[in-house]
């Protein structure tokens, strides 16, 4: 919302000397926040005003002339000027050299120079409004400044143009009030509202409200009536009917005073009602008295699919749901604290008016405004749930008092009719009680009780004191939706005081650390791995992504699965490729490869999120216990792809996941155990839906197994998948942290020292000749169970190929042995490499590999 | 011959024939000739054994120093003759060190390096890391904090609604704020602890985006209750809290905000100084929005209004990492740009 300062001071005393930027920077920090400051002809101050003494073309442009102009001083000035309606003797704005403007209007200011401009020396400026900020004064985009137009005198040559112009007036600050800043508070969108803040602030006068909108000497007869229909929630409605008017243009200070906050003049009638809006923040309507066929207006919820066409010509169809002022029995006549009507329209003809001061219902005045498409300042104002008790009246009350100036012979023809809500009680300011003692703690300074009233009554709060205790009145302009709790007395006085003014104070805490409570350690345990697989991940060369939570259909394309099914939708999404919440982080980080194919020939990434499970029972929904949101885990996964044959540094995706995934366990101290039985060895895993099913390779693929549970799998990508990046082989590991997480001690073994050995162990290698489809971790298994003395078995060759049985391997593997009470002996060692043999050849069909 | 005299002419002789030495094998022919079995100095040694009883003690001691005396030096010129040749042959060993090294380094998401800094100052002041859903329930998100059915916000399109009976997305991490009180307040009250909590986390707004605005962004919402806390603390946590969070002493303003879970609300500006055209600038900086609780939502907790109140605020990641490196574009957090994720 625009403030003018001319228009606030109509009200407010401002002290002596507060400069329009410090009265900017006071409203932000006590009330409202300022957007932004206009100081209406802030670079015209070093302007002079001038006169053209003589004119003549510009030997090489048409559009340009060469003017002399006389600016008070000794010597005449030649100068260059484009404007179009530049003529001799006109009065004007001249910028000498050295003057700073703003080109176009547009940017910082800039310092003029002598300036050749198409071969002919200008000595500075002759200025359009917009170069000295005074853009509001000009008429034509190709003009300059007539300064002549606007009663300058030539008595005025030589002075500065801020100076004259300001004390005629045309030198408004126009103050933008952020709207978000002040949707609590209703009073503040009109000037008597601010004024009445600042009066506050500095302390100084204000013009009482009793002197703006006097009471009304009622006329005897009176036929208008007022009601509500209860459904129509609308809080009260005040009519007042008025003769012998004259509609006509307005005078130019009520024109200037619209136009500074940006409201286009209409005429008498309508620019009073929008000056009352801007002034007291209370919409109002005039309808033609002639044009209304009932003498009673009632406001009524509008019939499914009435037709009504509104002052901006467009005829609409309601909803049960909107209200309208309607005549008795009949058609409406206005969209209640939204837009007038078409058919009652006050014209140049009308001599009778109806004034409709009202208050409706926020929400829906919100919703028919909105969908309607019509947002008008009377909505917006009315969506703030302004008073009801005494705004409405006052603002017909203050129609009459500037009709009166305005429209001299103007008549009362009726008294105020008025209907109120039933429950208008509810919408009566509220009576708080407090102790200033209270406010001093909430507050955390000594504010001291005369300090505190003299405040709320400079608010004009009604304040009783009786000991510490206060009992406060709000006013009539701050309604319960406002002010209606102990701590709105605290914001009221703490703001007004000033924040700046309280001096920060540390809260004053028992040393107790939050591990304290004992199920916070657990979750601070699980935030410490989270961050901790953050740093394992990233030192071993992984970059960290962020995808979003949302999929679409072009994130499955890979497969023919659709997005319905197992997906939870969204019910609201703007694009399809947003359609759905992801349930795995691997088919996200697929994309990621999507994006970076072309530029990067190996990808290391990692991302640590939330996955959403429909078919999962999550967090509470509200105080039920079984009402409950879907399922929620966090997940981790590590995705590597490369191209191949692109030299010697590539890496192989399968083998780089299954290393950094073991690393990754390892560091976080995790016994994870790597299952591959079967085929498609992922299926068991309850968050893995098809669609990252079908990224799984059939063969190459297995689950990782921590405490027998099933906390995540790893695989390469299926090679189907990659059809869009040629030559590209991929492999991920994803983990479910959740699942990790409701593991006793969340998963980690713990760490116990173990004696160093005693004795010295044995080693030997051996290479067993085994079925192609026996996994090491059978093989391994089987090995050390061949005695307490089998330390460690280890793997160091796989084999495949020439020499060997078609679907046989060869495995090399050291084998340590070592006793904790003596040193080996050869036919212990011979002993267990017998076993060892017999036990792998018995469950395995393993042979010794013999040389040849 | 005397053996003292033969002694100190092997010595002399020693040192003659070691200053010609010029390879490692002179060298070994050398300690031969001098230490080996037929070597000068080993046959005197043994000729010791034939002297008067007397005189054998000083002879021997004598012959001894020579002998080690002499291993010393015979060590000595091997080390100096076999780093001439070891020097003489790594002239032909080269590497050229500036070659980049083939080191792949990974990359901790930018946004999250500010969310561990911002958890580091909260737990070094004894705040809980909370999280909570992220697919959250209308109770939670608005009326538990006191945005009932018909307030605006609910209204607009901003919210992403999720199938399900009032599922949505959350769209503050406020959402936590009852949550956690109820999960933790009984006990904190019990060891008359404060309640102490910061919720990183995930939020979510249905709308176009553009360079200031993604409809997923992060949040850390904060919040501190206690016996009186009051506006005075508010201010000192949020001062200390952004001049660690900055990495600096910041300039702070704070004045009247309005948001629907605290009474009074305040929005907390900071001083800093931004690039334009026409050269640095300050400027402040909307940057914490922040309040003392409602009372409404303290009750919602769990909370007795009348005994506690408190005070709570919050973050955006996102512009405070945007700030830190200069990042002009809210969407490449979110782009898994390498190029981009590759500077942090």
């Amino acid at each position: 919302m625009f403030i003018s300062l001319h228009w606030l001071k109509q009200y407010v005393r401002l002290p002596k000397n507060v400069q329009p930027r410090e009265i900017a920077n006071d409203l932000t920090m006590h009330t409202v926040e300022v957007d932004e400051l206009t100081i209406q002809g802030e670079l015209a101050k070093r302007c002079l005003v001038a006169v053209v003494e003589n004119l003549e073309a510009h030997p090489n442009a048409d559009k340009l002339k060469i003017a002399t102009v006389n600016d008070g001083s000794k010597t005449r000035k030649r100068v260059v000027c484009g404007g179009a309606n530049i003529a001799p003797g006109m009065l004007v704005a001249f910028a000498p050299v050295g003057t700073p403007v703003r080109w176009h209007g547009e940017g910082e200011p800039k310092t003029l120079e002598r300036a050749s401009i198409r071969g002919e020396e200008s000595e500075g400026m002759i200025c359009a409004g917009v170069e000295i900020d005074l853009g509001h004064l000009d008429e034509g985009e190709h003009n300059i400044l007539d300064l002549s137009q606007l009663g300058v005198s030539k008595r005025s040559i030589g002075s500065s143009v801020y100076d004259v112009l300001e004390k005629k007036g045309f030198c408004d600050c126009i103050i933008e009030v952020d709207n978000k800043s002040m949707n609590h508070r209703p009073d503040l969108w009109g000037h008597y509202g601010i004024a009445r803040e600042l009066a506050a602030i500095y302390g100084t006068t204000l013009t009482p409200l009793s002197a703006l909108a006097p009471s009304i000497k009622s006329a005897r007869t009176n036929t208008l009536n007022a009601e509500i229909s209860p459904d129509s929630k609308a809080r009260a409605l005040t009519l007042m009917a008025l003769s012998n008017v004259v509609v006509r243009e307005s005078p130019q200070a009520l024109k200037n005073m619209l136009r500074a906050v940006g409201i286009n003049p209409i005429n008498n009638i309508v620019d009073i009602t929008n000056f009352v809006m801007f002034e007291l923040g209370q919409p109002t309507h005039a309808y033609d008295r002639d044009k209304l066929k009932s003498e009673t207006l009632v406001a009524r919820n509008a019939k499914e699919g009435e037709r009504f066409t509104t002052l901006d010509g467009t005829t609409r169809s309601l909803s049960s749901t909107d209200v309208v002022i309607a005549e008795q029995r009949g058609r409406a006549v206005a969209l209640a604290g939204v837009m007038g009507g078409r058919e009652t329209e006050i014209s140049s003809a009308t001599t009778s008016i109806v004034i409709e001061s009202g208050c409706f219902d926020p929400v829906k005045t919100r919703r028919t405004a909105k969908r309607l498409g019509i947002p008008t300042e009377a909505s917006l104002r009315f969506e703030k749930s302004p008073d009801a008790t005494k705004q409405p009246e006052l603002a017909a009350r203050r129609i009459v008092t500037l009709l009166k100036e305005y429209c001299p012979g103007v008549k009362i023809a009726s008294s105020l009719a008025h209907a109120y809500a039933k429950n208008i009680k509810e919408y009566r300011p509220r009576t708080i009680t407090v102790s200033a003692s209270w406010l001093q703690v909430r507050i955390g300074k000594e504010i001291s009780k005369r300090e505190i009233v003299e405040i709320l009554k400079r608010l004009e709060f009604a304040v009783s004191a009786n000991g510490d205790t206060l009992t406060v009145n709000a006013p009539a302009h701050r309604p319960p939706k406002d002010i209606s709790i102990p701590e709105d007395i605290v914001e009221e006085v703490a703001r007004i005081h000033g924040y700046d003014n309280i001096a920060p104070v540390l809260p004053n805490v028992p040393m107790l650390p939050p591990d304290i409570e004992a199920s916070y350690a657990k979750k601070r345990k699980e935030r410490d791995r989270e961050w901790r697989m953050r740093d394992i991940l990233a030192m071993r060369g992984f970059t960290e992504v962020v995808n979003y939570s949302f999929i679409g259909k072009r994130d499955l394309r890979h497969c023919s699965v659709e997005l319905s099914g197992a997906y939870l939708k969204l019910m609201n999404s703007l694009s399809e490729h947003q359609s759905h919440l992801r349930r795995d982080l691997t088919t996200g980080l697929l994309g990621t490869l999507g994006k970076n194919e072309r530029d990067v020939d190996e990808l290391a990434i990692f991302e640590v999120g939330r996955v959403y499970l429909k078919e999962e029972q999550g967090a509470m929904k509200n105080d039920n216990e079984h009402d409950r949101l879907p399922g929620e885990q966090l997940h981790v996964a590590i995705f590597v792809a490369s191209k191949t044959g692109k030299g010697e540094r590539t890496i192989a995706p399968l083998e780089t996941v299954q290393r950094e995934s073991e690393a990754l366990l390892r560091h976080l101290h995790l016994d994870a155990h790597i299952e591959q039985r079967h085929e498609r060895n992922t299926r068991q895993l309850s968050w893995m839906a098809p669609g990252i099913e079908a990224l799984v390779h059939p063969t190459k693929s297995a689950r990782i197994v921590v405490n027998g549970a099933d906390v995540g799998c790893l695989a390469e990508v299926h090679p189907g998948c990659l059809n869009d990046f040629p030559n590209v082989r991929a492999a991920f590991m994803e983990l479910n942290c959740s699942a990790l997480n409701a593991l006793d001690n969340a998963g980690e073994h713990e760490t116990m020292f173990r004696a160093l050995a005693k004795y010295p162990s044995v080693r030997f290698d051996l290479a067993l000749v085994v079925p192609c489809d026996v996994r090491w971790s059978e093989l391994e298994r089987t090995l050390r169970g061949a005695g307490p003395l089998v330390h460690a078995v280890q793997p160091f060759d796989v084999y495949e190929g020439k020499g060997l049985e078609p679907e046989t391997k060869s495995v090399a593997f050291h084998v340590v042995l070592r006793s904790d009470d003596h040193t080996l002996e050869e036919r212990e060692i011979e002993q267990v490499r017998t076993a060892l043999l017999k036990r792998a050849g018995d469950r395995h069909g393993a042979a010794l590999r013999t040389s040849r | 011959m005397d053996i003292n005299h033969e002694r100190q002419t092997i010595e002399r002789q020693f040192e003659k024939d070691l200053s010609a030495v010029k390879t490692e094998a002179d060298l070994e022919r050398l300690r031969i000739a001098v230490l080996g079995k037929k070597g000068s100095l080993t046959s005197i040694v043994k000729r010791i054994a034939t002297a008067p009883q007397e005189q054998r003690p000083a002879l021997g001691e004598g012959v001894n120093t020579l002998k080690k005396d002499i291993a010393e030096a015979l060590i000595k010129k091997g080390n100096e003759l076999s780093r001439t040749r070891i020097e003489q042959e790594l002239k032909h060993d080269r590497a050229d060190l500036t070659l980049p090294s083939d080191v792949r380094l990974g990359h901790i998401h930018p946004v999250a390096q500010t969310q561990r800094r911002v958890e580091e100052v909260f737990r070094s002041m004894g705040f809980m890391v909370l999280d909570g859903p992220e697919l959250e329930s209308e109770y939670f998100n608005f009326d538990a904090v006191n945005m009932p059915a018909d307030h605006p916000a609910r209204e607009t399109q901003d919210t992403f609604w999720v199938e399900g009976k009032g599922t949505l997305m959350r769209t503050q991490t406020t959402s936590v704020q009852v949550r956690g009180m109820r999960t933790y307040w009984n006990n904190l009250e019990q060891y008359g602890a404060p309640m102490r909590a910061i919720v990183p986390g995930r939020v979510f707004r249905n709308e176009r985006t553009d360079i200031t605005h993604d409809n997923t962004f992060m949040q850390v919402e904060g919040l501190m209750v206690d016996r009186a806390m009051s506006i005075a603390n508010l201010i000192a946590v949020m001062k200390t809290m952004l001049a660690q969070v900055l990495e600096r002493e910041t300039e702070v303003r704070l004045r009247p905000g309005f948001f629907p879970f605290v009474e009074p609300g305040f929005e907390l500006d900071a001083k800093v100084t931004i690039d334009t055209p026409h050269g640095k600038k300050e400027k402040w900086l909307e940057l914490v929005p922040c309040g003392m609780v409602h009372p409404v939502v303290l009750k919602e907790g769990g909370i007795d209004p009348e005994r506690y109140s408190g005070f709570a605020f919050g973050l955006g990641l996102d512009r405070l990492t945007m700030m830190r490196y200069g990042i002009n574009n809210i969407r490449l957090f979110l782009s898994g740009d390498m190029e981009f994720l590759t500077q942090f």
